[in-house]
């Protein structure tokens, strides 16, 4: 425990009303040196604190997590009240082990599932299926389905295995903010939860692709870092319907990803010098209502705006954009953290890892500006 | 006299059946005179996945009850002509075996194989202790999950406790993947290492392929000129004591892992 801080709660925590009050958090730090059994001894702590209705931040492969045991009631309903979320707005069940899904899924789930299941775990997507008795209501939101996921990365696992439970996790934010995707992030929940296991910046950084089974075919409900192109490779007919407005996903139905500032996209339309210049005109023609906007732009375009002494960051490579992934959640907290009121971001093509980008551009800035 | 390996896994589901398959057929390719035998008694696959099923005339239990002598019960492969299958009895039940009669088995085999695969159960129970007994050394098969490395590990454990010396018990990590962007999304091989401190004789990557020729019947290394073909040959001389860079089964995964990291993020 020679990393681990205590922070220590301004109020005692009051059993009866702890939904509210001030909780001391832990923050345990894992770096890439420790083996996966020394992982283990350092959370095991968290992971048996889970199963008592004790809260713990802990890092995916997508972003960082808000996790309670799925069997501990008192930690599901803590999550809602600790992230202001809507109490309809279902939460992902992770898993450790294809084994433990037996457990969720209804007996009505088709077999399809563990065919997908086994091409696309451990990774970064998401299947909704029927759910079994034994998850309660307050996790899926009231609806008769779950959501379910099993992660690839390794402290996520080895919490999970050592709290001997599925974990119930939404992302590690307060709702309606950008995800979670680097450990400073992770501040606006010290004193709201008892456990922060951090392991540096997160690796993919976009949540998990999301697609339901609950119908034939299947459909994508999110988007995310497995692409449709990807996808389909083993679910060919897989049906893209992401203008639905129900909220059968987690996350799907309310404003998300947003910062305090308003975010304004500049369409790509396949011509960088045209991106450059409409992200020029927007930026100058604010700068001319008084209106300091802070320009997320790309590596490519990054050198027209600051040789022009724009305030502007780049989110990483167009030939990457996997780093781009990996950086726009940040980026968009930087326009916060910087005391922007305005930001303006580079659009993306709607293909490959593109169509996930630009669902949550969308998100962060919609009705906004 | 052949050297008996017992392939095994602690966990269930890691793909230990497939990579006795293939590397089944790339010892017999290596040329030598290869034996495996499915130990995985009421759960029979090998000859699934090998194709096999239909030839079946007797099995393991066969041997045991003295009905068959044990090359007798052998079914020969289809292509590979020194391959050859002890198959497991669907309705047998684990405790219709005991470890002396796996130890019969093997002493008769022994003499007239070069190399001699045991296919063990999942789980650490009577089955493992079976297929354990008769070895002189062990692969353990694990994916790069926790849960399969943490039951590897209890393994390793067993295993240090049984006649197999420590010296004889290799790693075979299964279903490996790209770690994306070399940072902690994913269960590295040095994770693995790091915590089951066992020599490693190969990394075999995560491929439709090899499900694929699992399915069929028709495991992938039966095939030449594939990136999997010269990885499971690598580990079949690792196996035999040759020295082969791990490298080389990095170099020769790349394009698989290339292709598929370029999938997972196609832009």
């Amino acid at each position: 425990m020679d990393q681990s801080e205590k922070h220590h709660g301004l109020l005692p925590e009051n059993e009866e009303n702890a939904v509210d009050s001030v909780v001391s958090t832990q923050r345990v730090v894992l770096t890439d040196k420790h083996s996966l059994f020394q992982i283990q001894e350092k959370i095991k702590p968290a992971a048996e604190a889970l199963t008592r209705g004790e809260l713990a931040v802990f890092p995916t492969e997508t972003v960082y997590g808000l996790g309670a045991g799925i069997y501990a009631a008192k930690g599901v309903q803590r999550i809602f009240c600790v992230k202001g979320r809507p109490a309809d707005n279902p939460l992902i069940v992770h898993i450790a082990d294809i084994n433990q899904a037996l457990d969720l899924i209804h007996e009505s789930t088709p077999d399809l599932f563990f065919l997908y299941a086994e091409r696309f775990w451990p990774g970064p997507v998401t299947f909704v299926v029927p759910k079994s008795q034994r998850v309660s209501d307050k996790i899926t939101g009231g609806k008769p389905s779950v959501a379910i996921r099993f992660p690839s990365h390794p402290v996520a696992q080895i919490l999970i295995n050592s709290a001997g439970q599925p974990i119930a996790a939404p992302s590690a934010n307060i709702s309606g903010k950008p995800s979670a995707t680097r450990p400073e992030h992770l501040r606006e929940l010290e004193g709201k939860v008892e456990w922060i296991i951090d392991n540096g910046p997160i690796t993919i950084g976009l949540e998990s692709t999301i697609i339901s089974l609950l119908q034939t075919p299947p459909v994508l409900l999110r988007p995310g870092p497995i692409t449709v192109e990807k996808l389909k490779e083993i679910i060919p007919n897989l049906e893209i319907n992401l203008k639905s407005s129900k909220a059968l996903a987690p996350g799907m139905k309310y404003r998300h990803y947003a910062p305090e500032a308003a975010i304004a996209i500049i369409p790509w339309t396949g011509n960088l010098t045209k991106l450059a210049k409409d992200t020029e005109e927007l930026y100058l023609r604010l700068r001319g209502e008084d209106k300091e906007a802070l320009i997320l732009a790309t590596a490519e375009t990054i050198n027209y705006h600051s040789a022009r002494g724009y305030s502007a960051i780049s989110m990483g490579s167009r030939s990457n954009l996997y780093s781009i992934a990996q950086n726009l959640f940040h980026s968009l907290r930087t326009v916060d953290a910087l005391g922007y009121r305005w930001g303006i971001i580079e659009g993306f093509e709607e293909v490959g890892l593109g169509l996930a980008l630009m669902n949550r551009i969308e998100k962060a800035s919609s009705g906004h500006f | 006299m052949g050297q008996v390996f017992v392939i095994t896994s602690g966990k269930g589901g890691v793909g230990k059946t497939t990579v006795t398959a293939n590397l089944g057929a790339v010892f017999s390719r290596l040329g030598k005179k290869t034996c495996l035998i499915d130990a995985d008694i009421g759960l029979k696959n090998l000859d699934v996945v090998l194709g096999l099923e239909n030839r079946i005339l007797y099995t393991i239990i066969d041997v045991i009850t003295e009905k068959v002598g044990s090359m007798e019960a052998l079914v020969r492969h289809k292509t590979s002509r020194n391959l050859y299958l002890l198959p497991a009895s669907q309705i047998a039940t684990k405790e219709m075996m005991k470890p002396e009669d796996m130890e019969k088995v093997v002493a008769q085999l022994r003499p007239n194989f070069d190399i001699i695969l045991i296919d063990s159960p999942a789980g650490i129970e009577s089955g493992f202790r079976n297929a354990v007994v008769a070895a002189d050394a062990a692969i353990i098969v694990t994916n790069p999950e926790y849960t399969a490395v943490s039951d590897a590990d209890r393994v390793t454990g067993l295993l240090e406790k049984s006649k197999i010396s420590e010296e004889n018990i290799f790693l075979i990590v299964n279903r490996f993947r790209p770690n994306v962007a070399e940072k902690r999304g994913m269960l590295s091989i040095d994770d693995v290492t790091k915590t089951l401190a066992i020599p490693l004789v190969g990394i075999v990557p995560d491929s439709e392929a090899v499900v694929i020729g699992s399915n069929r019947g028709l495991p992938i290394a039966f095939e030449s000129d594939n990136e999997l073909n010269k990885i499971f040959t690598n580990v079949a001389r690792r196996m035999l004591g040759h020295k082969v860079p791990l490298q080389e089964d990095y170099k020769l995964s790349k394009p698989t892992f290339w292709r598929l990291f370029k999938s997972l993020f196609k832009s």
